[in-house]
């Protein structure tokens, strides 16, 4: 009963004390929870001696009711700065504090007392905590106020001094009874709490595997279990106050580790060696405690020297295992069996399984193979499972294809059966290395194939140009070497059909399996070739013609068409040779013949113009000449009508000779070639206007010139045609009043000129036959002219690259348009 | 035997009537010879064959050219007589039917002093005889004759 009454109080105590000293969690520094638990811990106990003092005076004055009020207010200030301290507000918490102190004491009046009820404080705390030598310096603070508080209360009476005297002592008095009382109880309840427990601790400690060794500050062994004698083989007196560096090596380490001992759960690794001098791998976990103002260590040492061994040796073999594992380049699955071997689970899968399997480790961890691989009983490695789980032997699956409805490949697997039970299938995906090995095989004979066909091919290609071949014998020869593309097993005859006629391979028979394409030559079907396969039924495939096969066909038809087309037509082409030889020549004699022919002709007509400007003229002249002279010379002799008539042959010799010129102009024209110069228009046209002064004056004509161009013609030519075109203005407006004649330029874009009058004119339906050889619109009676001007001025204008154009109206005029189209 | 002013080079009779008649009716000249070839025109200038005793410092003043010669042409007579110094400087008015360009540029490159073409219009041939005989015998000063000749 008086126990647990103890017990409940200490229990109180040790709350209590926890309340007020317990720092806030929110302050981090170890500093400042030191200081707030001071400040706390201070302004507390001022405030409850102060209510305590406040109390006991009212019992010793109970008239003393003036410091109520004030003692109140104190209180209620050190509430705050104790609320403060809590709160981490320790630095205004103390100077509030300090500040108060001093204001009470100097100017607000204590009691002396009260006074000594404070200075009673610090001895109170130092009791309590055993912290003197921080608040003993508060303590000296308050003993030096006393003479300043004489001073400010001079009045101070003897009685007063005397109870305030008594009440300091009786506080310290009844303090230091209260704390003799509780740590004598605290000291009992720890006794027997302690022997209780000995028995158990001393058990322990003595039945543990590890070491307890505890040593004093000089590092002396003290004390030591079972299991230090045991791992360090000595006898506890060979160890009792010996120099822990009897067993322990790395000393300074050793020293680190003990300085730094306040950290918790500080477990070290050293080294430790025994009486043998072997060197022992221990692990030191040191504790401090105090005993009789004496500072001991309690080393629990471990030997961890099998254990650090085998677990090193063991994660290095996990490591490299799974290091291997997942860097295999083969696939490794590890399955458990399940009831009895009818089922098998995944427990692992490396990498290179993943990647083949295309199905992630954790995605199949602890399923079943037949959930993960639904065909593998079909596929017949279940089975293997099976037997491996049972008879425990290793066992090959051979290359085989697996496929599902998810993946499909070639595997090759290895299963073996571990000793804890577990199967392991070793595996290779050769899907890849399988299929090309097939193409490569395949290739392979394809290749050679085509080499054949190519060959064949080539033959064929080369009889083209053995020209010696008739038909027949090329188209045989064809025939013989298309057997040649063929396999071993895989005979291919052939048979050409042409023109009726057929050629066959030396080895033909008919055959159900045959592809044909037809021969044309001259876009005309001539025949056709045919290729038989006499297989052997071995081959799945015989029944096919490859596409090459069918290409090969196309491409011979094509060879043996363009071999009949060509050789008929060489046939063909030699009879024509000579006869075309025969006609070249012919043609060129011909041609020969033509153009001396011509040549003559053109000399011939050379001969004729000279003649006709020479002799034809000559005898015009005579008859001219000779009438005239009979007219002048002898007038006085004729007839008047004798005159008329020779006048009349004068006028027709006159416009016979016009005639000649004409004609001469006309073929000149023909026969020159062009002497292109740079011409101003402007000029010809003046000069030529200047040579019709005469009937321009005769008949009043207005001869009116604008600006005209300079162009690259021909001179005399270009002389002819204004000479013509404003003579023949000048003839059709000779019957004409107001008679005028305009020549000017064309319009900006186009180059040329153009001759307007405002004579006679002409019918423009007539237009076609004003520019033809001796065509006359109007009647000789009318106007005089031969029918060659216009022409000729035609002929030069087109020579010269140019047109004319005649826009007229009978009786208004006309205008001659000459357009050049440089 | 007079000096020979105007030496004629025509073959047709007709033509050359009616040379001469123009000539006498302008009174260009009466002292004119006809020659009726090529030959017997460079014999007659180079006192050759039947010309042989003629004298060979007189020069005729004008010579008178038809193209249209039997046996010589007249562009080559042209040659001959501008190509002899003796006859060069004489003037050579060449008389053609033709007005055939060719033959007017060769005979002016060969050394031609006029062209008249023989127009069937005879008053107006007679005018250009007129014209060309008054010039080149009256108005031009050839080298060798220094005085002025008056027609007769």
């Amino acid at each position: 009963m008086e126990d647990k009454f103890k017990n409940s109080i200490l229990r109180f105590i040790n709350k209590f004390k926890k309340f007020i000293i317990k720092p806030s969690k929110t302050i981090p520094d170890p500093k400042l929870r030191r200081q707030s638990q001071i400040l706390s811990l201070t302004s507390f106990t001022l405030m409850s001696f102060l209510i305590l003092s406040t109390i006991s005076s009212h019992i010793f004055n109970p008239y003393s009711f003036r410091l109520l009020d004030k003692n109140l207010l104190i209180i209620l200030i050190l509430f705050i700065i104790f609320i403060l301290s809590k709160k981490n507000y320790i630095f205004w918490g103390s100077t509030i504090l300090v500040w108060i102190l001093f204001l009470l004491i100097l100017y607000i009046g204590l009691d002396l007392p009260d006074m000594l009820t404070f200075l009673a404080v610090p001895v109170l705390i130092s009791c309590i905590f055993q912290d003197i030598k921080r608040l003993s310096f508060t303590y000296l603070l308050f003993l030096l106020t006393l003479p300043l508080y004489s001073y400010i209360h001079p009045n101070l009476t003897l009685e007063d001094i005397f109870y305030g005297i008594f009440s300091f002592i009786s506080i310290i008095v009844i303090i230091t009874l209260i704390y003799k009382w509780n740590t004598n109880t605290l000291n009992n309840i720890r006794v027997k709490q302690f022997t209780k427990h000995e028995n158990f601790v001393n058990s322990v400690i003595e039945n543990v595997n590890e070491a307890i060794i505890s040593i004093d500050s000089s590092f002396k062994i003290k004390s030591l279990n079972e299991a230090a004698k045991k791992i360090f083989n000595y006898n506890e007196s060979e160890l009792l106050d010996k120099h822990i560096s009897k067993i322990l090596l790395n000393k300074t380490k050793f020293q680190n580790i003990i300085t730094n001992i306040k950290n918790k759960n500080n477990v070290s690794r050293l080294y430790g060696k025994d009486r043998y001098g072997r060197i022992i791998n221990i692990e030191i976990s040191p504790s401090k405690y105090t005993f009789e103002n004496e500072i001991y260590f309690t080393l629990i040492i471990r030997d961890i020297t099998f254990e650090k061994e085998t677990s090193e040796k063991l994660l290095l073999t996990e490591q490299k295992f799974k290091e291997l594992f997942d860097n295999m380049s083969n696939c490794v699955a590890i399955y458990e069996a399940r009831d009895n071997g009818s089922d098998f689970i995944f427990k692992d899968f490396n990498k290179a399984a993943e990647k083949t399997e295309k199905i992630k480790r954790e995605d199949i961890i602890g399923k079943s193979v037949l959930q993960i691989f639904p065909s593998i009983k079909k596929f017949g490695l279940f089975e293997v499972f099976q037997k491996v789980w049972e008879t425990g032997k290793p066992k090959h699956f051979p290359l085989k294809m697996y496929k599902d409805k998810r993946i499909a490949g070639w595997r090759d697997n290895y299963v073996y059966k571990l000793s804890t039970g577990e199967i392991v299938a070793i595996y290779k995906d050769v899907t890849e290395e399988q299929q090309l090995k097939e193409n490569l095989e395949k290739r392979t004979q394809e290749l050679f194939q085509r080499v054949r066909e190519l060959n064949c091919l080539y033959n064929i290609t080369k009889l083209l140009q053995k020209t010696d071949l008739t038909i027949n014998e090329t188209i045989q020869k064809i025939a013989d070497i298309i057997p040649k593309i063929s396999v071993n097993n895989d005979q291919i005859t052939a048979r050409i059909i042409v023109n009726n006629q057929a050629y066959l391979s030396r080895n033909y028979s008919e055959s159900e399996n045959s592809i044909s394409h037809t021969i044309s030559s001259n876009d005309k079907i001539i025949g056709k070739l045919e290729l038989s396969r006499l297989t052997k039924q071995d081959n799945k495939n015989s029944n096919l013609f490859s596409d090459n096969a069918i290409n090969l066909t196309t491409t011979i038809s094509e060879i043996i068409g363009n071999i009949v087309e060509l050789k008929t037509a060489s046939k063909e082409l030699k009879l024509s040779e000579s006869k075309y030889r025969k006609l070249s020549k012919e043609l060129d004699e011909r041609v020969r013949k033509r153009t001396k022919e011509l040549k003559i002709a053109n000399e011939e007509l050379e001969a004729f113009t000279y003649s006709v400007s020479h002799d034809l003229r000559a005898p015009l002249r005579h008859i001219g000449g000779f009438s005239q002279i009979i007219n002048t010379e002898y007038k006085d002799k004729l007839p008047n009508k004798a005159k008329t008539y020779f006048e009349k042959i004068i006028n027709g010799i006159t416009k016979m000779n016009k005639l000649i010129d004409g004609l001469l102009d006309l073929s000149r024209i023909g026969r020159k070639a062009l002497t292109l110069t740079k011409l101003d228009l402007n000029e010809i046209v003046t000069q030529v206007v200047s040579e019709f002064e005469d009937e321009i004056s005769e008949y009043e004509i207005k001869v009116i010139i604008h600006e005209l161009p300079t162009l690259e013609c021909d001179e005399i030519l270009m002389t002819t045609v204004f000479r013509n075109l404003i003579s023949n203005a000048i003839k059709y407006t000779s019957n004409t009043e107001n008679a005028k004649i305009e020549i000017g330029p064309l319009k900006q874009n186009e180059t040329g000129f153009y001759i307007k009058d405002n004579g006679a004119g002409f019918d423009m339906k007539y237009q076609n036959q004003l520019f033809g050889i001796f065509q006359r619109l109007h009647k000789a009676k009318d106007f005089e002219g031969i029918g060659i001007g216009l022409a000729t001025v035609k002929r030069i204008i087109e020579k010269h690259n140019g047109s004319i154009k005649a826009v007229g109206k009978p009786g208004k005029g006309a205008t001659f348009y000459i357009k050049f189209n440089l | 035997m007079n000096t020979v002013e105007i030496l004629l080079i025509e073959d047709d009779p007709n033509d050359a009537e009616l040379i001469l008649l123009s000539l006498r009716n302008n009174h260009i000249s009466n002292n004119i010879h006809l020659v009726s070839d090529g030959e017997e025109a460079l014999d007659f200038l180079f006192c050759k064959n039947q010309y042989s005793d003629r004298n060979k410092n007189e020069n005729p003043k004008l010579i008178l050219l038809d193209l249209k010669l039997p046996k010589l042409h007249g562009l080559e007579v042209l040659k001959l007589i501008k190509d002899n110094p003796k006859t060069k400087n004489i003037p050579v008015i060449i008389l053609t039917s033709s007005n055939l360009q060719a033959d007017i540029e060769k005979g002016y490159e060969l050394g031609a002093n006029s062209f008249i073409q023989k127009p069937v219009d005879f008053d107006k041939f007679s005018e250009v005889v007129k014209k060309v005989g008054l010039y080149w015998l009256v108005v031009n000063r050839s080298p060798e004759t220094t005085g002025f000749q008056s027609s007769s």
